[in-house]
């Protein structure tokens, strides 16, 4: 069954050429960002001689405000970016996971509570409700992570109670709990490998929602505060500085939308593996 | 059918009532507070007791909340910190603005998403289904301020055709034409915001109405597939939609914060968003307890119409 599952998403990578270019790409933007250091440049030395200077030799992608290699601030900014969407997806898909099984697996009164909190949570529009919870924390990268993590489970939990509710129905869980298994282990042990599948594919838009939040709210001044740059911030400052240098929007704004639309199809070629009977075209 | 609706309609007024309670805890746990912005380091405490009686902070806190839901519902948001401006007054000013911008929008991009969902899912794995597809992966993936971005830069600063700020240009407020050259660019980002989402939803439920029983009936009676399309598969796949359309009800109100935002339209965007840099707690509370209400009221009218229109759902509960 497992390499039936890992056989179709190898033949779904074969004739998806988009697939491949998502993954080198998310590869190479990985790898860039951890191998920032390597960089001979510093993203926040300021050199007032050079300011806003367009795309040259020395400066590829041009210098800001204050003179500093644009290019470098990018990847540096990236760097961010992308532990941001991670950390924040690891945080959520956690509490995710955490509130999704023990709901649909204990079911009754925990469950009850469980969903209505979900519901209550998901009903303040997202926007509106991390912003109000970042003004409560000192503004800066932990702040941001956190904001993010922990207001954006509530869909995962919801998958994932869905899919417990029908595994807990099976044999071997109901063996395990036959034979004396404590509920904890039964949830380690049987229930969340089962749902694991199904968390892979929504930790995937997670992390993709997660950079988009970011970016939004360092976009609005809230999020990621200078001189750290970020994705969204460098756009906040291309802003200010669009009628004098264009070119400072295209480079952070291009890198967002590759990140988010590799992701996103890294998602939906991993839902062949879930999902073998849409395998062959159909999404 | 009628139990169901009262059933659903009982559901959501603890939910409002929770949302509320939160909304008041947090203006409580504000490290800032009204008292705070309206009295200073020199007051005389007699002075600030005053202010305090005056606008009822010195009663226990389950008063206050009381009073503060009693103003609520009378329409009464209370008073800006920062402004000592009356909320109501200012948000009455600029929820029409922002619904103006919303709601067409959303109506474009809703009309849009229909033509390309059905035309795509009815010629799925084609080359235009790839086409619409392609465009709909591409267009989520693009931050809406960053579009907004391009779109001034292009059209607002290289080509200098349109207005890149505001809602009318300083002096030509009563200019139709005027407002309409100021509404172009903020409204195309919206349709390009809610569009994909919009369109994929229709693509897959065309879809999976096509793979039904009744297509092949239809197929096998010889029906045209543009008769098969839009006598039958269109119905059943527009249905659905309308209960989209009660879960956008509080899109009418922060639907359009980035870009209102970037355009400097005088909404509730820049509102909520220059309140929350100035930590105007009253005003974020009132946006959030008006766009959480219409959630919850916009999750029950979905509910409801869903039900009226689909008896299967009803059967189910």
């Amino acid at each position: 069954m497992k390499n039936r599952r890992i056989k179709n998403v190898k033949d779904e990578l074969k004739g998806n050429k988009s697939a491949i270019l998502s993954i080198a790409f998310l590869v190479f933007i990985t790898l860039l960002s951890i191998f920032a250091f390597l960089i001979p440049m510093n993203p926040d030395a300021i050199d007032t001689s050079s300011i806003l200077q367009a795309p040259s030799l020395v400066h590829l992608f041009g210098t800001d405000e204050l003179g500093r290699d644009y290019l470098v601030r990018t990847i540096y900014g990236g760097r961010v970016s992308l532990l941001v969407g991670f950390l924040a997806m690891v945080i959520s898909t956690s509490i995710g996971v955490g509130v999704g099984t023990i709901s649909g697996y204990f079911g009754g009164k925990i469950d009850n509570i469980l969903m209505r909190f979900v519901d209550i949570i998901s009903s303040i529009p997202w926007l509106i409700l991390v912003t109000i919870v970042s003004i409560f924390l000192k503004p800066g990268l932990e702040a941001i992570i956190i904001v993010i993590g922990m207001f954006s489970w509530m869909e995962i939990s919801r998958l994932v109670r869905a899919e417990t509710l029908s595994i807990k129905e099976r044999e071997y869980v109901l063996y395990a709990n036959s034979i004396g298994e404590s509920s904890a282990i039964t949830i380690l042990k049987h229930i969340i490998p089962s749902v694991f599948p199904t968390i892979i594919i929504a930790s995937t838009t997670s992390i993709s929602n997660a950079i988009m939040t970011e970016t939004t709210l360092s976009f609005l001044g809230l999020g990621i505060q200078q001189p750290m740059s970020s994705w969204g911030n460098l756009l906040q400052n291309a802003q200010t500085n669009l009628q004098s240098a264009p070119y400072m929007a295209i480079l952070p704004g291009l890198l967002i939308v590759f990140t988010i639309y590799s992701f996103n199809k890294i998602g939906n070629v991993l839902r062949v593996f879930v999902e073998p009977k849409i395998a062959g075209g159909g999404r | 059918m009628s139990k169901y609706i009262l059933k659903r309609i009982l559901q959501a007024i603890p939910l409002l009532l929770i949302i509320s309670i939160i909304c008041f805890a947090l203006i409580k746990l504000a490290p800032y507070n009204a008292v705070d912005a309206m009295t200073t380091q020199s007051m005389p405490i007699a002075t600030v007791n005053l202010i305090k009686a005056k606008y009822g902070f010195d009663k226990p806190a389950y008063v206050q909340y009381f009073l503060w839901i009693k103003g609520i519902l009378s329409g009464q948001f209370g008073y800006s910190i920062v402004t000592h401006e009356s909320i109501s007054n200012d948000l009455a000013a600029r929820i029409p603005a922002t619904i103006i911008l919303v709601l067409p929008s959303y109506i474009i991009s809703l009309i849009f998403a229909i033509i390309l969902g059905l035309i795509a899912g009815s010629n799925k794995n084609k080359i235009i289904d790839k086409i619409i597809d392609g465009f709909c992966s591409i267009a989520i993936a693009i931050p809406s301020f960053w579009f907004a971005m391009i779109l001034i830069f292009i059209f607002g600063y290289k080509l200098a055709i349109l207005p890149i700020l505001g809602m009318n240009t300083i002096g030509m407020e009563g200019s139709f034409s005027d407002s309409m050259l100021h509404y172009i660019m903020p409204s195309f980002v919206l349709v390009i915001a809610f569009l994909p989402e919009l369109a994929r939803y229709v693509r897959s439920s065309t879809i999976s109405q096509i793979s039904e029983e009744y297509v092949m009936v239809q197929n096998a009676f010889g029906a045209s597939r543009k008769d098969i399309l839009f006598r039958h598969v269109c119905k059943n796949v527009l249905l659905p939609i309308i209960t989209k359309v009660g879960m956008a009800l509080p899109m009418l109100v922060t639907g359009g914060v980035i870009t209102e935002t970037v355009f400097g339209w005088p909404g509730v965007g820049p509102y909520f968003i220059h309140a929350v840099q100035g930590l105007d707690y009253p005003v974020i509370m009132a946006v959030l307890i008006l766009s959480s209400s219409l959630v919850i009221i916009g999750n029950l009218l979905s509910d409801i119409l869903y039900c009226l229109i689909d008896p299967r759902i009803k059967e189910m509960e």
